[in-house]
């Protein structure tokens, strides 16, 4: 659970590497990212912890009731399906934009889509043990680009250290928090699968420290490496960042090792935004099983997938928007849920009034 | 009409394979009543934008919304 966790987090660091206006203290952004999410964190644990053993959309329904419920759950289906076609789209222009630009997009997007459909098919376990497996290539693969990258990096890049306004910076901290850490209150929907004896603050915070450590060092790798105004010019600074790297005269165009990494995190994403879709679908719906809803969920993705953005430059003008709108399902939704949820399991847990006794 | 409208045919029919006659065998009706008008809906869509119709984006309603409240 830790690394589904990992991942789906990391399936947003194509993005996260570009930070227009904050120069060198864009990883104080990041860090400050941590800080914000850190009661979106208590909130999700907190509706594990008052529903052991289900999984988002059972709490939604034991929660709010049947129509509540289905209502509630209808919004968190569409941001599930709305913010799958959002990355699939953002990974079918990356790998056109810099590795393959005579492939059409349609057959990436659909390779994409047809992974994810084979591996949520499988069954919530085989995301959980792909994370597993995958998330060892990516911890490694950043680390080692960050220590081959140092005979590159100039230190002098990180100053001056909080140049930047704290408006700004902020801004940029909230905006990182909604992008990545607060999406996932879709995962919510895989701690069925997780025993009661669990703790989920320990899974939620070991897996939130592995992913604060690997995104930490692939913004100062592309700071140090690019400076702070190239790395703002980037739509894809770690791209960029890694491909100066060489290791003597034999061993270079290591940027590929950065665009499988972002892309099997985007494709743990994708996988984690089908399974809540389609099991959400299932509940809403009364379906007799998730695997059936599978494929409805990537045939609506692929129709929102294409026409969602123009071309690279549409996709971060987005950003600001997608900030917003996502505090609906990433704050407000939750926060309602959580405080609904809280209530009645006090009232559940009071203890009963004696009865008078007769006079 | 190009390489995408081959790309959505392929998709499509592998879904076919591999969801929809399974159901079919399975007499899952239920399943069928979501699956059914799904396909037909979105494989119409992707093959008039491969023929080069072009549809509005989900995102342009959720930006107008936005400019329109928070005059973003």
């Amino acid at each position: 659970m830790r690394c589904i966790l990992a991942m789906f987090w990391s399936g947003s660091l194509v993005l996260l590497g570009n930070y227009r206006n904050m120069g060198p203290d864009s990883w104080i952004a990041f860090l400050l990212a941590a800080v914000f999410f850190l009661p979106l964190l208590w909130i999700h644990t907190r509706l594990i912890q008052i529903y052991p053993e289900k999984n988002l959309f059972e709490m939604i329904y034991e929660t709010f009731g049947k129509i509540l419920g289905a209502v509630c759950s209808l919004f968190f289906i569409f941001f599930a399906i709305h913010l799958s076609s959002l990355v699939t789209r953002v990974f079918g222009e990356f790998i056109q934009a810099l590795s393959m630009p005579e492939t059409p997009q349609t057959l990436t997007i659909a390779l994409i889509l047809l992974i994810a459909y084979w591996s949520v098919t499988n069954g919530p376990e085989n995301v959980g043990r792909t994370s597993k497996f995958l998330w060892n290539i990516i911890w490694l693969s950043v680390a080692a680009t960050f220590f081959i990258g140092i005979k590159d990096m100039n230190f002098e890049n990180l100053k001056p250290v909080m140049e930047t306004d704290l408006t700004t910076l902020v801004g940029g901290g909230f905006s990182i928090c909604m992008l990545s850490l607060g999406e996932s209150i879709l995962c919510l929907s895989f701690f069925s699968a997780v025993p009661k004896k669990e703790s989920p603050k320990k899974i939620y915070l070991i897996a939130l420290i592995g992913f604060l450590i690997v995104g930490l060092i692939a913004i100062l790798r592309n700071v140090l490496i690019l400076g702070p105004t190239v790395t703002s010019l980037y739509y894809f600074p770690s791209y960029a960042a890694v491909s100066v790297l060489t290791v003597g005269d034999f061993f270079s165009r290591i940027e590929v090792l950065i665009g499988i990494d972002l892309m099997i995190a985007g494709l743990v994403k994708i996988s984690v935004c089908v399974y809540t879709a389609s099991l959400g679908l299932t509940k809403v719906l009364h379906a007799p099983n998730q695997k059936t809803m599978v494929a409805p969920c990537i045939m609506l993705i692929i129709a929102l997938a294409i026409p969602a953005f123009k071309n690279t430059i549409d996709i971060f003008d987005f950003f600001p928007y997608f900030t917003v709108y996502s505090t609906v399902f990433e704050v407000f939704l939750p926060f309602v849920l959580w405080i609904t949820a809280e209530i009645k399991s006090r009232l559940k847990s009071a203890p009963a009034r004696p009865e008078p006794a007769e006079s | 009409m190009d390489e995408s409208f081959i790309i959505y045919i392929g998709f499509y029919v592998l879904l076919i394979f591999t969801d929809l006659i399974p159901d079919i065998r399975k007499k899952d009706k239920k399943s069928l009543w979501i699956f059914i008008p799904v396909f037909i809906a979105t494989l119409t869509m992707n093959i008039m934008s491969a023929a080069g119709f072009s549809f509005p984006s989900i995102n342009q309603p959720i930006i107008q919304i936005l400019k329109n409240t928070l005059h973003m």
